[in-house]
């Protein structure tokens, strides 16, 4: 159990397995200096090298970390939050991760208790998303995924600068990371990697944005610990740890009144048996209706998604297994007006200002829709060695994602169209097993590991991609040195990869196989010159062999009217990405996060634009090849921080990217337009009454017209630079013993009509007008 | 305990069953026009008959298109025109054309003509007021010219009014055309 023994704060959130006692003051004047001793409970020691992490509470775009001295001591100083977000793990030691407010008292004692599960779960929380300093990433903050994940798992992590939105209309969005995404973004969901079909631009992640508790983005090549090809970068979906010592249950309410949506999510932790075994269930429903662009409604743009989670832990000694199992159902309907089967038709939607069909408002779902499936089970063993300077990691895990896509255009047969069967129907089938060893010793973390895995992917209906199996096997080392002002990293990795196909052309049964072989590396650097004013350095490499519809896709890509013709020739991606950042926390007044990085991908696979169009029975259709390019990308981006007063910051976040063809230097397409946006946000800094903490923020958000674009490439010129107002507000209040946060926000609040470059459905249609979003997270009790 | 991990080895064997990936579909299951023939037919010489196919095989993608015919018309004649559509993908081949006429109400097909044609239909459908499906139809030419007739056949369930904005494309084909 832990304690807070001086007064002027409060406890809210807490890693599951800890009881906490909490103790209330309001206080009436606030320092800014803040020193917190790391005691033993047992034995009142202070603890040394315990790490700890510091979010700011309100907006968490900074962040601090260290580790303790032989004093247990962690100084904080120039504190301007009410409140910080603060995480301790101690080896030995339960982690705690609690709020802190800020009162007039300077200095406090948390005192940390033993625990049989504690070295572990402080192992396998540090390895996953904690520890890796030397690679450019950036966390999402509470508010940030509390405000938005109502909305979807893509347009939550575009938050964070440098992450864009592929869309397809309003519904469908896919992150893409400095303008990489699909098989180049992988998306570790609870540690695994998620395998649906990613590879199509409509397909958006298959993962339920409530059930994470922590969103990460890591940029660039080099995380050669989760992938060997990752070229854009590793996204992580974490769920809450279990707790093992304590009974929580909260509910998550989001609502958005721009197309009548409505999202429910239940999670419930608790512990069967005290310390040794855990569970967590979770669920989430959502609907939503006819989205609303600014002059009408976007016919048959309804969504329904159902989604349920179940995880398992036992603890015993140094042994510890953890079951996670986790379905997704959603069901998307396609804006109708741009479902097209011909180029005539396609040329006619583009030139008309205002889409051929609208409707009313509604909540009807019919074609053209996709009804995707996906569903996960994981088997996790970890044990610790008797000097706990070994750690054991075995996973086992695997997944179905089953998508069916429904055209607008039933058969032409009036018997076939009753059957309502989908026209594309996929199954891809993935497992996994993953071991992993680390070794700790005087700051070094020495790791090795290996990955296996086997996908089989089926289809019915009609042909685009084929029947595939794919075999993976990898081996990786990695260290990680970590003392004072360093940290570093490096870490080699190789894989073998090999897919076999099998299709038929004409009457002949094809059954090409490819392998594939390559290594990864990794070098990075971070130097802390102050504990507020870190650099970092980092170069490292991914390699992608061809995905199967690069390889063999064949045929008529429906809703898009393209003909793209797969090339069996391709060889593997390979990149390097170098990238240097800052991180600054509140030094001088200024907080900041920039990074900027130069990705050299090549062989980079591109689909381009072919003469002469496709003659086929319904008319000439725009061809798409796919060929290989050497790619040079460019990106800075990042967030700044003016700390005008205790109260009131500004804020700027900017986006910016270029690349070309080292060959031909034409601009590569599909790549996002320069993004920035600035607010202004206001921290109620002392708590009054109920209200425990609050804020308000007025945003502008400015995307510039993409001009980067090689003539004739696209149907229609790329769209205008678009300027939108978004205002929020942020509430947390005490009912009794329970805190309910509150977050109201609206986005386009000028109704502002505006088509983004990156979303498909600009061909056809406004993107989304005014949006009054609110969102409640109520804890049920803990 | 044990039961934790029966469940848990269940439900990975459960999920593990796999339809067999390396006997893959054949890809023309799904419907298919192959193949789109215009017969005309000079209404006061029936041994005048002219032929414009377009054929392609295996369907859009794939292979090119095999054979795609010009139309070659006389002046100021009069011809009794009939479209065939097969599926020559499957065998024997399929006359798609007879399916659009069983459902003669949800389909309609329009002639985008350049000068020096006139098309008149010759055929209607059961509905009310009845729309013409085209798949009969009366070609009158006038004075010489060149040009293109486009064909399409919009498939138009329960929207059927005779515009050709309305429903999907099902073909659009546009036949090179000299009259002389």
């Amino acid at each position: 159990m832990i304690r807070f023994f001086q007064w002027g704060l409060v406890c809210k959130y807490v890693a599951g397995f800890l009881l906490v006692l909490t103790s209330i003051c309001h206080a009436e004047s606030k320092s800014d200096k803040l020193d917190i001793y790391l005691y033993d409970e047992d034995n009142h020691k202070p603890i040394a090298g315990a790490k700890w992490y510091i979010n700011l509470g309100n907006n968490g775009t900074s962040q601090d970390s260290g580790k303790t001295e032989a004093d247990g001591l962690i100084h904080l100083h120039d504190i301007t939050q009410s409140k910080i977000q603060v995480y301790i793990v101690a080896k030995h030691f339960n982690t705690i991760d609690t709020l802190i407010l800020i009162g007039d008292k300077s200095t406090i004692q948390i005192l940390m208790l033993h625990g049989n599960d504690a070295a572990i779960e402080v192992e396998v929380h540090a390895d996953q998303t904690k520890d890796i300093d030397a690679q450019p990433g950036q966390q999402l903050s509470n508010l940030e995924l509390i405000s938005t994940r109502s909305l979807g798992i893509a347009q939550t992590l575009a938050n964070i600068p440098g992450v864009t939105l592929i869309a397809t209309g309003s519904t469908i969005a896919k992150p893409q990371i400095d303008g990489l995404q699909g098989n180049r973004v992988i998306i570790l969901n609870n540690g695994i990697r998620q395998e649906g079909q990613q590879w199509g631009n409509e397909h958006a992640p298959e993962i339920d944005p409530y059930i994470a508790k922590h969103m990460k983005v890591l940029r660039g090549a080099g995380a050669i610990r989760y992938a060997h090809d990752a070229i854009g970068g590793v996204i992580f979906v974490e769920p809450d740890t279990l707790a093992f010592r304590s009974r929580q249950a909260e509910l998550n309410l989001g609502g958005g009144s721009n197309n009548g949506m409505g999202a429910v999510s239940l999670q419930q932790s608790s512990y069967i048996m005290p310390g040794r075994l855990a569970y967590r269930v979770q669920g989430t429903t959502k609907r939503s209706g006819t989205v609303h662009s600014p002059d009408y409604y976007q016919k048959n743009t309804g969504s329904a998604e159902y989604n349920g989670s179940l995880a398992l832990g036992y603890v015993e000694g140094r042994h510890k297994l953890e079951f996670f199992g986790s379905y997704f159902y959603t069901k998307l309907g396609i804006f109708s007006a741009s479902h097209i089967g011909n180029v005539t038709d396609l040329y006619q939607a583009i030139a008309s200002d205002r889409p051929a069909e609208t409707s009313n408002f509604n909540y009807t779902i019919s074609r053209p829709y996709q009804a995707v499936n996906h569903s996960l089970f994981k088997l996790q063993y970890d044990y610790n060695l008797p000097d706990s300077q070994w750690h054991i990691s075995v996973t086992v895990a695997h997944q179905n994602n089953h998508r069916q896509e429904y055209d607008k255009h039933l058969p032409r047969n009036n018997t076939k169209a009753a059957l309502n069967l989908p026209e594309l129907d996929y199954s891809i089938a993935s497992s996994s097993v993953d071991a992993n060893l680390d070794y700790r010793v005087r700051g070094w973390r020495h790791s090795l590991g290996i990955s296996t895995m086997y996908q089989a992917n089926t289809w019915s209906g009609r042909f685009f991609i084929p029947n595939y199996e794919t075999y993976r096997a990898g081996i990786w080392a990695n260290s990680h040195y970590a003392k004072n002002k360093w940290d570093v990293e490096a870490g080699l990795r190789t894989d073998y990869r090999q897919l076999n196909a099998y299709y038929y052309q004409g009457n002949d049964l094809l059954q090409p196989s490819n392998n594939w072989q390559n290594v990864a590396l990794q070098l990075g650097g971070k130097y802390r010159i102050t504990p507020n004013l870190h650099l970092l350095a980092n170069v490292g490499t991914a390699w992608r062999p061809p995905a199967a519809n690069e390889l063999y896709s064949n045929g008529l890509h429906h809703g898009a009217a393209t003909i793209e013709i797969g090339n069996a020739g391709l060889n593997s991606e390979y990149a390097t990405t170098y990238s240097t950042g800052i991180h600054l926390n509140n030094y001088y007044r200024f907080s900041a996060d920039v990074i900027a990085s130069i990705n050299q991908i090549n062989s980079y696979i591109n689909l381009v634009p072919t003469l002469p169009a496709t003659l086929t029975i319904r008319g000439a259709f725009p061809t798409f090849n796919y060929i290989q390019q050497n790619a040079l990308l460019r990106s800075i981006s990042g967030t700044l921080l003016y700390h005008l007063s205790e109260s009131f910051n500004l804020k700027l976040n900017a986006s910016i990217l270029r690349g070309t063809d080292r060959n031909t230097k034409l601009w590569i397409a599909q790549l996002p337009a320069d993004r920035f946006s600035s607010s202004v946000n206001y921290v109620l800094v002392h708590s009054r009454g109920r209200l425990q903490s609050a804020g308000i923020n007025l945003s502008i958000t400015h995307v510039a017209r993409m001009w980067r674009l090689t003539a004739n490439e696209d149907y229609s010129p790329a769209p205008d630079a678009y300027t939108t107002l978004n205002v929020g507000a942020n509430a947390l209040l005490k009912l009794g013993k329970r805190s309910i946060e509150l977050n109201l926000s609206v986005d386009n609040l000028t109704n502002t009509r505006y088509r983004d470059y990156l979303d498909r459905f600009r061909y056809f249609t406004d993107a989304m007008g005014r949006n009054v979003r609110l969102n409640l997270r109520l804890p049920l009790y803990n | 305990m044990k039961v934790l991990i029966f469940t848990i080895a269940t439900a990975f064997l459960i999920t593990a069953c796999e339809k067999d990936i390396t006997t893959p579909p054949k890809p023309n299951e799904t419907e298919l026009i192959t193949t789109c023939i215009l017969t005309l037919t000079d209404s006061a010489n029936a041994s005048n008959v002219v032929k414009a196919t377009f054929r392609d095989p295996d369907g859009e993608g794939g292979n090119a298109a095999t054979q795609f015919d010009s139309i070659r018309l006389k002046a100021n004649t009069t011809y009794n025109t009939q479209i065939v559509l097969l599926d020559e993908s499957k065998s024997p081949a399929d006359t798609i054309s007879k399916e659009i006429l069983k459902e003669q109400n949800d389909h309609q097909f329009f002639f985008n003509n350049t000068t020096g044609l006139q098309i008149i239909y010759a055929d209607k459908d059961t509905n009310t007021p009845s729309l013409p499906v085209g798949l009969s139809t009366i070609w009158r030419t006038t004075s010489p010219s060149a040009g293109t007739v486009t064909v399409i056949l919009k498939h138009q369930p329960g929207t059927k009014k005779g515009n050709q904005a309305d429903g999907d494309t099902d073909i659009e084909l546009k036949y090179n055309t000299v009259i002389r």
